[in-house]
């Protein structure tokens, strides 16, 4: 239980990227944003903070929101999504996808896997620490999140 | 024969032969006058018999054939020979002729003298012109199909040849000779032969056609054993209580390549289309990553370690910064007009009005502090995609609202005029304008005509309104003067 409440404020930031983790990092930093932010560097790795397997065996976190970017190693981001809307403990989990592109299939598939916001980075870093000023006061404070499940899965 | 009888016998004959209404049956004295008259003569020829009873004969024959002594000559033959017939022009009373079947019988007394004629007409008018009519049709269709270049082959319900024309022989080889009474199947690789049989067996039998009204496409074998394909039609109709086909033979050999000449050029440029989308899509997602890292850290440079810069020093990374965001504003032009490119097109009626009004309205929206007068005419319809044709006033407007940022009256006009009887539209403003000398380069991608200092912009724009308009099937041209403004027009079929 405890365990738990100590995730809940957690981000979970799937991103492979090493500059655009530190960059998405300072943007949370100064904008005073003081979740815990945890970083999963693919697909596969994101989905095994989520549901406790591979290298996080028996390990789940229930994040606040999960931050998604969309091209990733191994299992792309929209796989990830589809996985997260498919699985009951995750459900209702909210999912931003914050990706560099534009393209408007990708911004049509993640409405369809059940993406709750589509965020596209913008090359400017003061647009970007903006949208991430937006994004936590948004899903952080404003947002009522969903129940965490009832199993003691 | 008592006279009695003899009467009534002669009583019921003149009354048949007045009866008569479609021959003309009369009688002539020895001298070539008409001596009696029945109802077909007055049908035929137009003369009530108390018109005619008397006169000779020969008003019945054109001028020209009594000038030539036609109608004595035809009274002495049937004389001479007991019978005279003939096929002819004759005269009706109004003038009118007639191609008439006439036959003329000498009538004897006992002692075996000439008394006079019987002469019977037939007007063949209606006969005569329905023949010619077949003649011209045979005559028609047989130039038809000799002429054609399909080959025409006809044949009969046992499927043996009867017709062969020239655009067959072309096709298949054989001459005519050669394959008359032949069965059809000598125009068949061997593999079609029994489908054919049992086909026709079929038809015969129950009178199931599935080949007959339709068009299919086989293969054929010429007289060199080589097989081509074909597209064959067929008909089929009753002759004589059997049935009997021809079939209309196209060589495809040709169609069929450049059928497949285009297949495969169509799939290479799917497969290069798609190369180009992957490629798109990789820029769309790649190219940018590094260039956020590029602008995020000169700006966290900026702001950590300001006070170990010079001035300098801060103005380097400030370029740094401003170049990166250049480059990503290239990459997202390049990647819309790689879009407008590749973006299916739906065709419809577009309100041009309302649509430049909104857009004028979003450029307004996001630039409060400028003055423009917006004049736009009122209940402007396009036929276009209504997606496209937002880009392409996006990028007009956008740019008469960039070019007139320099004047107090900036003035931008959204309207159509006729241009060669075409509907131009155009958006006209009286900006910076520029040099017509350089209108040439204008809408070539990357292309600028002013300093980036001046009027900031990628080149791509107008690029991107070209393809569209093009994309359309339409035109697009601008008139301009330094200082005075540019008008862009653009066509939509």
């Amino acid at each position: 239980m405890t365990q738990k409440a100590a995730s809940q404020r957690m981000i979970l930031l799937v991103e492979d990227n090493p500059d655009d983790e530190a960059l998405t990092r300072r943007a949370l930093a100064k904008n005073n944003i003081q979740n815990e932010v945890l970083v999963a560097r693919d697909g596969a790795e994101a989905l095994d903070c989520l549901f406790g397997t591979g290298g996080r065996a028996g390990r789940p976190i229930a994040p606040e929101v999960v931050l998604l970017d969309l091209k990733l190693p191994k299992i792309d981001g929209l796989e990830v999504l589809r996985r997260i809307r498919a699985d009951e403990r995750t459900r209702r989990l909210p999912v931003v996808i914050l990706t560099s592109s534009r393209e408007e299939r990708d911004v049509i598939s993640g409405y369809d896997l059940g993406a709750n916001s589509y965020i596209r980075k913008p090359v400017d870093f003061a647009q970007f620490v903006e949208a991430v000023r937006q994004l936590g006061l948004y899903w952080l404070v404003l947002n009522e999140p969903p129940p965490p499940p009832l199993s003691a899965a | 024969m008592n006279p009695a009888t003899a009467l009534v016998s002669e009583q019921r004959l003149r009354l048949l032969v007045e009866s008569v209404r479609d021959y003309a049956i009369f009688l002539l004295d020895a001298a070539g006058n008409v001596a009696s008259w029945n109802r077909g003569a007055q049908q035929i020829k137009g003369y009530a018999a108390e018109e005619i009873v008397g006169r000779h004969f020969s008003c019945f024959y054109p001028p020209e054939a009594v000038a030539a002594g036609l109608p004595e000559r035809a009274l002495r033959a049937a004389v001479e020979t007991g019978r005279f017939e003939e096929e002819n022009w004759r005269v009706r009373k109004d003038g009118s002729r007639f191609w008439a079947d006439v036959v003329i019988t000498p009538v004897r007394d006992a002692h075996g003298a000439v008394i006079g004629f019987a002469k019977v007409t037939r007007d063949l008018t209606e006969r005569q012109r329905a023949a010619e009519a077949l003649r011209d049709s045979e005559e028609r269709f047989r130039t038809l199909a000799v002429t054609a270049n399909d080959a025409i082959v006809s044949a009969d319900s046992r499927g043996h040849i009867t017709y062969f024309n020239p655009g067959a022989e072309r096709i298949f080889g054989y001459s005519p000779a050669e394959v008359n009474g032949a069965p059809l199947t000598v125009l068949m690789p061997e593999r079609l032969q029994e489908a054919h049989r049992a086909g026709l067996a079929r038809y015969a039998a129950t009178g199931e056609a599935r080949v007959v009204g339709r068009t299919l496409e086989l293969v054929g074998r010429r007289r060199d054993g080589t097989e081509f394909p074909l597209e064959l039609s067929l008909a089929s109709g009753k002759r004589g209580g059997n049935f009997a086909f021809t079939g209309i033979i196209r060589d495809i050999t040709e169609r069929k390549r450049a059928d497949e000449t285009l297949r495969r050029h169509t799939a290479q440029l799917e497969a290069a289309n798609a190369e180009l989308d992957a490629f798109a899509y990789s820029v769309s997602h790649d190219l940018r990553a590094p260039l956020r890292s590029i602008d995020g850290f000169s700006q966290a440079v900026l702001e950590d370690y300001a006070d170990r810069l010079d001035p300098q020093g801060v103005d380097y990374l400030r370029r740094v910064r401003a170049a990166t965001q250049r480059m990503a504003a290239l990459i997202d032009d390049l990647l819309n007009l790689a879009r407008v490119s590749r973006s299916p097109m739906t065709i419809g009626a577009v309100d041009v009005s309302a649509l430049a009004a909104d857009l004028a309205a979003e450029l307004a929206n996001g630039d409060a502090a400028r003055r423009v007068e917006l004049v736009i005419a009122p209940g402007l319809v396009a036929r276009a995609d209504a997606g496209l044709m937002r880009v392409v006033l996006q990028n007009l407007l956008g740019n008469a609202w960039k070019f007139t940022s320099r004047r107090p009256d900036a003035r931008i006009e959204v309207g159509c005029v006729s241009v060669d009887g075409e509907r131009a539209y155009y958006v006209r403003d009286n900006g910076a304008g520029f040099d017509m000398a350089y209108a040439a380069n204008l809408f070539g991608a990357f292309q600028r005509l002013h300093r980036t200092a001046e009027f900031p912009g990628t080149g791509v724009g107008l690029a991107t309104v070209q393809r569209i308009i093009h994309r359309h099937g339409g035109r697009v041209w601008a008139e301009a003067a330094i200082d005075r403004g540019a008008t862009f027009y653009f066509t939509l079929p």
